[in-house]
């Protein structure tokens, strides 16, 4: 039986993002790799809106085209690895993600530590818009699950409010967790319950077609497109519910620049950046920065 | 900035006495900077009990403010720079402990020791602040909080590949360099950062709400201070 696919609201349209010709051609490319999606192939093979080749049109050069992958996986913001974003991909290769496990904790149904292999969800692919508290932004084709179907896994009880995320703390292989030794580690990110099941928020496992490699956050880490880069936290190793707001990493260390809630929202300047406008790496102009970073209409009615 | 000098109020530190002798230094379960493990000999020197408190430290320097994270009367003076830790210690005729000093006294006197990282003030949220200094249980060398409650300045420059070459008898550390070692972890920071082994290091100009420090003196071997 033909079923029919009704995109949602926030979906970026394939077509939006690459010329239809490519776009009519990925058979020819699916065949190497059923898992990849058409924009995640623009983008691994080079014939994206951003590229010379393969026929693409001025005209389609706009915010909401994905960033080709050579640009997104060589200029990333982990500090655990050092603050140079070019070298990230480098030097957080000792990372090691075999056997990964996650705690779970909290107010939840039963503690437990799961094992991320053996963590499945019908897997999707979503294109978000991210946008950096550095007043810079890409497009990316994830891989993963809505965050709600792991919630209703683990059952938070019902006095649970919160939700805290941990990444690992290993500062023998993390030198950033050692040279900044003063500051919080391991790196902690936090979500209101109804925030963490809203449809858009997002645990990503792979991107552009393939399993999520170090320096975006493997195996396992948050997106969520209406809130600043730093709230989606990447290589997630605990999973607490609280019923108080928990502490962050930058709420601590910083509570005057940083709040909990980090909305992108360009009227007001955030952390030591203004945030009207947004640069898009391998690109020269600038693209003014949207309220919730596009997802208004999605997510707006979280915060009446 | 300029310190005002009222010594005749700085009170006398209550300091414990470590035997002269060998140790393990260092440790080959971490990074290029704690390895090796290696044997060091150290004369007698005495070690300030409990880190140097905000009442301590005002009676040195009356336009000291204190964090609000540290604000009591006997909690650690913090936001102090390593010059600044170094002329307290120095008016008392006292000094900053060297490295090999500081990490013989936090491994206690079986040498190896880190059960105080069990009761030790640590991994806390940032409203916690830090604990009077004297509020924990003693190490068996008699002194208070070397795990925990604040980072602590000693007097060594860092030099990450130092152990390499170290001298086998009271090494002093680098003779020049750009930061100094900093030691023991702090309320604001994990466990696994209050391991005695551990090396950090920070400017020397540089002041934290959760660095602090104490003094040390020479013994009689060494002909005192």
């Amino acid at each position: 039986m033909a079923s029919i696919k009704i995109p949602k609201s926030w979906q970026i349209s394939e077509q939006e993002v690459t010329p239809e010709d490519i776009y009519l051609r990925r058979r020819e490319f699916l065949g190497t790799s059923l898992k990849l999606g058409s924009a995640t192939m623009a983008a691994i093979y080079g014939f994206s809106p951003f590229t010379n080749g393969w026929s693409a049109e001025p005209e389609q050069f706009s915010p909401s085209t994905i960033t080709p992958e050579i640009i997104a996986s060589r200029f990333n913001n982990f500090y655990e690895f050092g603050v140079e974003k070019q070298e990230i991909w480098k030097s957080s290769r000792k990372l090691q993600t075999e056997g990964w496990r996650i705690e779970v904790g909290g107010l939840v149904k039963n503690p437990q530590t799961l094992e991320f292999e053996t963590l499945k969800f019908p897997e999707e692919e979503r294109i978000y818009r991210l946008r950096c508290v550095e007043a810079w932004s890409v497009v990316i084709p994830w891989i993963g699950f809505p965050l709600r179907l792991l919630i209703d896994k683990l059952e938070p009880l019902a006095s649970a409010r919160y939700i805290k995320f941990t990444t690992f703390l290993d500062p023998i292989i993390a030198p950033g967790q050692k040279k900044r030794f003063w500051e919080p580690w391991p790196y902690t990110e936090g979500l209101r319950l109804d925030e963490a099941r809203h449809d858009l928020t997002f645990m990503a496992t792979g991107i552009y077609g393939h399993p999520l490699p170090n320096q975006h956050g493997a195996p396992l880490r948050l997106v969520i497109p209406w809130k600043y880069g730093f709230k989606s936290i990447k290589s997630i190793a605990r999973i607490e519910f609280t019923r108080e707001e928990p502490e962050t990493f930058y709420t601590s260390l910083s509570p005057l620049e940083y709040d909990f809630d980090a909305n992108v929202h360009p009227d007001i300047p955030y952390a030591r950046w203004h945030q009207a406008f947004e640069r898009i790496p391998g690109q020269e102009e600038t693209v003014k920065t949207l309220p919730y970073n596009g997802y208004a209409n999605q997510v707006a009615g979280l915060y009446l | 900035m300029v310190l005002v000098l009222m010594t005749s109020n700085v009170e006398s530190s209550d300091e414990a006495l470590i035997p002269a002798g060998e140790f393990v230094m260092g440790t080959d379960q971490s990074t290029p900077a704690e390895r090796p493990a290696h044997k060091i000999w150290l004369d007698d020197f005495y070690l300030d009990r409990f880190e140097i408190s905000n009442q301590n430290y005002e009676a040195f320097d009356p336009n000291y403010a204190r964090s609000a994270s540290s604000s009591c009367d006997r909690c650690p003076a913090t936001r102090v720079t390593w010059y600044e830790a170094k002329a307290y210690c120095k008016i008392l005729n006292q000094r900053l402990p060297t490295e090999a000093e500081w990490e013989k006294a936090r491994r206690g006197p079986q040498g190896n020791s880190d059960t105080e990282r069990d009761t030790a003030h640590y991994a806390l949220p940032v409203k916690a602040g830090t604990l009077a200094v004297d509020s924990l249980p003693a190490n068996g060398y008699g002194i208070h909080h070397l795990a925990g409650n604040v980072w602590e300045w000693v007097n060594d420059w860092h030099e990450e590949l130092y152990y390499q070459k170290s001298p086998v008898k009271n090494p002093q550390g680098p003779s020049k360099g750009l930061r100094k070692s900093v030691r023991g972890g702090s309320w604001y920071n994990v466990g696994w950062y209050t391991q005695p082994g551990m090396r950090f290091q920070l400017a020397p100009h540089v002041k934290l709400n959760s660095l602090g420090f104490r003094c040390a003196r020479s013994g009689q071997a060494a002909g005192g201070d």
